[in-house]
């Protein structure tokens, strides 16, 4: 391969007694790259992102960051890895408040006041700088959205997986998040993987997308490419023979 | 040696019931409302102080007053969650723990008060009676109560598997909030489900009366005991808290026989931190469960 | 008379320190971590029964009891704790509650080292090797450094690292998982820290009172007590404990001359339901809500 791999998700299967979330799913991610994960509701998208940050063990298949197989590692281990993560239902620590919910993330790495000064610089990129001590019960669900990623971003991950971070946001917002996102992708070499439902994000973010249906892989490629595909567009729309 | 094994084993299924019967009031509250009830044990010591009364004052027969306490404590029940548990559902968990722990300090206290700390135990006619069945003697007191603890948690897996409001609690237990979307009224049933989890402790308190001591800390031990059958036979399983109060009998009845009176009562601390190391979710729980968070 | 009042006043003024200590250390698990101990007196008997036998059957000065103290508390304390955090809130809560009667029991029944239920008198030996004084001042001036150090510790705690990190796995594990929180190992931290301040003051109390037995040092009373104090002041804030042990405690001593223990156990069970359910962020709580409100 002439490209680095930051992550190698090989024949990756997660299943729940009976059921088959996650079934053979393989594609890779370089460094800096964003891959948009895209697919019908129920296809195993989150739980994929799961299993990669450590949460869920695969029942099958291996995760490889940076060559290291990380497959069996806890979400902490995970994150102390260079893994971040963002949850699809946000949940910021309510009791804290924005300044110090991003610093819990900083003192990953670094000791208080440094992760103080960190945590701050990340908040004003994010653009929340007036929101700094406010308490994190008190935001918006756009400013929410914000403070998750913030939070991730604060561990220095290598790889940042969004879960759905425009979800139940307007035009104007999701474009600002857009914008942010493509920000630390392209100026940091930070990966990320996202799941967005937004194909029109998708499209204008992703060097290239994966589609999962049924918690399989159907289709990989560039966007303009998959979103053609008719196998793609029969998992979204459904077959013409369903509807007869 | 071997031939003591018998009547150990038979009496240690004969409290491992009663045991059995005081956990399966702590865990259904626990699998309707989320909460651990404190106070379970104090109610148990109401029911006894007042099947000792009942008998003390009016020679009513223990297994008789039950149908005079339990229903008092049942209301006593409903009054109390109506009081202090409803206002702290959704307070955080240390809330929620000093709510039912304070209660469970209360109670102690007035019964320290009002009665005093001592020992009390009554002899009914029949307590120095008992069955003969090989080499084995059974002692009418431990057996009465036995059965009457297996009939009523009979009673109550009856109720909850066919009557409205046992299945509409079983549908409580396994999701909450599917639950209330269906029009359950889960306030009414949190009530309910209170009422009926300290019953249930009444009960086993009026069958407790002749065979132990009754004393206003009694709830303490029991309570113990109690968790300890919970964590044992799963938390949330009405079944396993069965099976886990006969284990618990008659480990420590042959404890209590083959090792030392003193450690008998060690025994049941040191199985509850076993359970724990090895399989947290108890027989019959759903693993992960003991991590479930009380929401 | 005078001298008699200015001793029952000191005798009260040691007693604020100390439990506000006690408090302290138990706030720091319970307040901050959402560990509610409801057995801490567990801690505070192996502490003063560690320093009394180093001292009575060791014959070695009381100092390094605080440090044997301070050494196998903690050990303990994560040896017993470590299997019950994976029991979630109110189950650990109840697990807790079972390490004092134990503890009882073997201190009952280890005769030849705790002499057992007749208990343990400690030689009144003036001498600050001792930590034994003839002056209640000495005490008092030792009960406030315990309890200062207490106050600091939580200070440097509150939105440091440890607090920070606590609070992120009380409120959400999952998302401190996500962020690299070691959750077992920031537990089994604070439980240390707490079991070794609270010993502390177990120390200071045998060192005080000059008896110990098992009984009264392993009590639910004590666990009750430490924890209401923290409670009434406000739970999850350095000044609560302290706040609290200057209400009560005073008020606990009146109570004491005029009631026996039932009455009294009663009286905090009742002020424990009434602050939980009607100001459950307790005093120094309620007053910081009502600036914020502003």
């Amino acid at each position: 391969m002439s490209k680095d791999i930051l992550m190698d998700i090989r024949s990756v299967s997660r299943r729940f007694r009976g059921l088959i979330a996650v079934n053979d799913v393989s594609f890779t991610v370089a460094p800096g790259e964003l891959v948009g994960l895209i697919g019908p509701n129920g296809a195993g998208k989150t739980t994929l992102f799961n299993v990669l940050s450590g949460h869920l063990p695969p029942s099958g298949g291996q995760v490889l960051l940076e060559g290291r197989d990380i497959s069996r590692l806890s979400a902490t281990h995970c994150a102390r890895s260079g893994i971040g993560r963002t949850f699809q239902v946000v949940k910021p620590l309510t009791t804290l408040t924005v300044h110090e919910n991003v610093t819990v993330g900083a003192l990953l790495h670094h000791p208080l006041a440094v992760a103080r000064e960190k945590a701050e610089a990340i908040i004003r990129r994010v653009g929340m700088g007036s929101l700094m001590d406010q308490p994190a019960s008190s935001l918006t669900l756009e400013s929410r959205k914000r403070l998750e990623l913030a939070r991730a971003l604060a561990i220095e991950p290598k790889i940042l997986l969004l879960d759905e971070i425009l979800a139940g946001l307007n035009t104007s917002e999701i474009n600002e998040s857009i914008d942010l996102i493509r920000s630390f992708s392209k100026s940091d070499g930070l990966a990320v993987i996202m799941i967005e439902h937004n194909l029109h994000a998708v499209m204008s973010l992703a060097d290239k997308v994966v589609v999962l249906d049924y918690g399989q892989r159907i289709a990989e490629g560039m966007p303009n490419d998959v979103v053609r595909d008719p196998k793609v567009i029969a998992a979204y729309l459904g077959d013409d023979q369903d509807a007869a | 040696m071997i031939s003591i094994l018998p009547q150990l084993i038979v009496s240690g299924i004969l409290i491992g019931g009663i045991y059995a019967l005081l956990s399966i009031g702590l865990t259904l509250i626990f699998g309707v409302l989320r909460i651990v009830n404190f106070a379970q044990g104090e109610f148990i010591m109401l029911a006894m102080f007042g099947a000792f009364w009942l008998y003390q004052l009016w020679g009513i027969d223990p297994y008789l007053s039950i149908f005079i306490v339990a229903p008092v404590i049942f209301v006593l029940g409903l009054m109390t969650e109506r009081i202090a548990i409803k206002p702290i559902l959704h307070a955080p968990h240390a809330m929620q723990i000093f709510a039912t722990f304070g209660i469970s300090v209360i109670l102690q206290n007035l019964a320290l008060t009002l009665w005093g700390p001592d020992y009390r135990s009554i002899q009914t006619a029949y307590a120095t009676q008992s069955f003969i069945v090989g080499n084995v003697a059974i002692s009418a007191s431990s057996l009465y109560g036995f059965l009457i603890a297996l009939g009523m948690a009979g009673a109550l897996i009856g109720f909850l598997q066919f009557s409205r409001h046992g299945k509409a609690l079983r549908a409580l237990v396994q999701n909450r909030y599917a639950a209330s979307l269906m029009g359950i009224d889960t306030e009414r049933l949190n009530r309910l489900a209170f009422g009926v989890g300290v019953a249930c402790a009444a009960v086993a308190g009026c069958v407790l009366t002749p065979i132990y001591y009754t004393f206003p800390t009694v709830g303490v031990d029991l309570i113990i005991t109690a968790f300890v059958v919970v964590v044992l036979g799963g938390l949330g399983s009405i079944t396993g808290a069965i099976i886990g109060g006969l284990i618990i009998g008659i480990t420590q009845t042959l404890t209590g026989f083959f090792i030392s009176v003193e450690f008998k009562d060690l025994i049941a601390l040191i199985l509850f931190i076993a359970i724990l190391l090895i399989r947290p979710q108890g027989l019959l729980g759903r693993a992960g469960m003991e991590e479930v968070g009380m929401k | 008379m005078s001298a008699f009042l200015n001793d029952y006043y000191l005798n009260i003024a040691v007693m604020t320190c100390l439990w506000a200590a006690l408090s302290g250390a138990w706030n720091l698990m319970a307040g901050y971590g959402g560990l509610v101990s409801l057995g801490h007196a567990a801690f505070f008997g192996i502490g003063a029964y560690v320093t009394t036998i180093v001292y009575t059957k060791f014959g070695l000065s009381p100092w390094f009891g605080l440090l044997a103290a301070m050494l196998v508390t903690p050990s303990v304390a994560v040896a017993l704790r470590w299997p019950c955090f994976r029991l979630r809130g109110a189950f650990f809560s109840l697990a807790t509650l079972v390490f004092p009667i134990a503890m009882e029991i073997v201190a009952n029944n280890w005769v030849e080292l705790t002499r057992g239920s007749s208990g343990i008198a400690i030689p009144f030996n003036p001498g600050i090797e001792n930590f034994i004084f003839r002056s209640r001042l000495a005490y008092l001036v030792a009960a406030f450094i315990l309890m200062a150090i207490v106050y600091l510790i939580t200070r440097w705690m509150h939105r440091g690292k440890l607090g920070l990190y606590l609070i992120a796995i009380r409120d959400d594990p999952a998302t401190a998982a996500s962020m690299g929180i070691d959750a077992v190992r920031v537990k089994l931290l604070v439980t240390a820290i707490s079991g070794a301040l609270t010993a502390a003051g177990g120390f200071f109390y045998a060192q005080y009172i000059l008896f110990l037995d098992p009984p009264s040092m392993f009590s639910i009373n004590v666990s009750i007590q430490i924890a209401l104090l923290s409670i009434v002041g406000g739970l999850g804030t350095p000044a609560g404990p302290i706040v609290g042990s200057l209400l009560m405690t005073p008020v606990d001593g009146v109570l004491s001359q005029f009631l026996g223990g039932g009455p009294r156990l009663l009286i905090y069970g009742i002020v424990l339901l009434t602050v939980v359910l009607l100001a459950p962020h307790g005093i120094v709580g309620s007053i910081r809500q009502l600036r914020r409100a502003r």
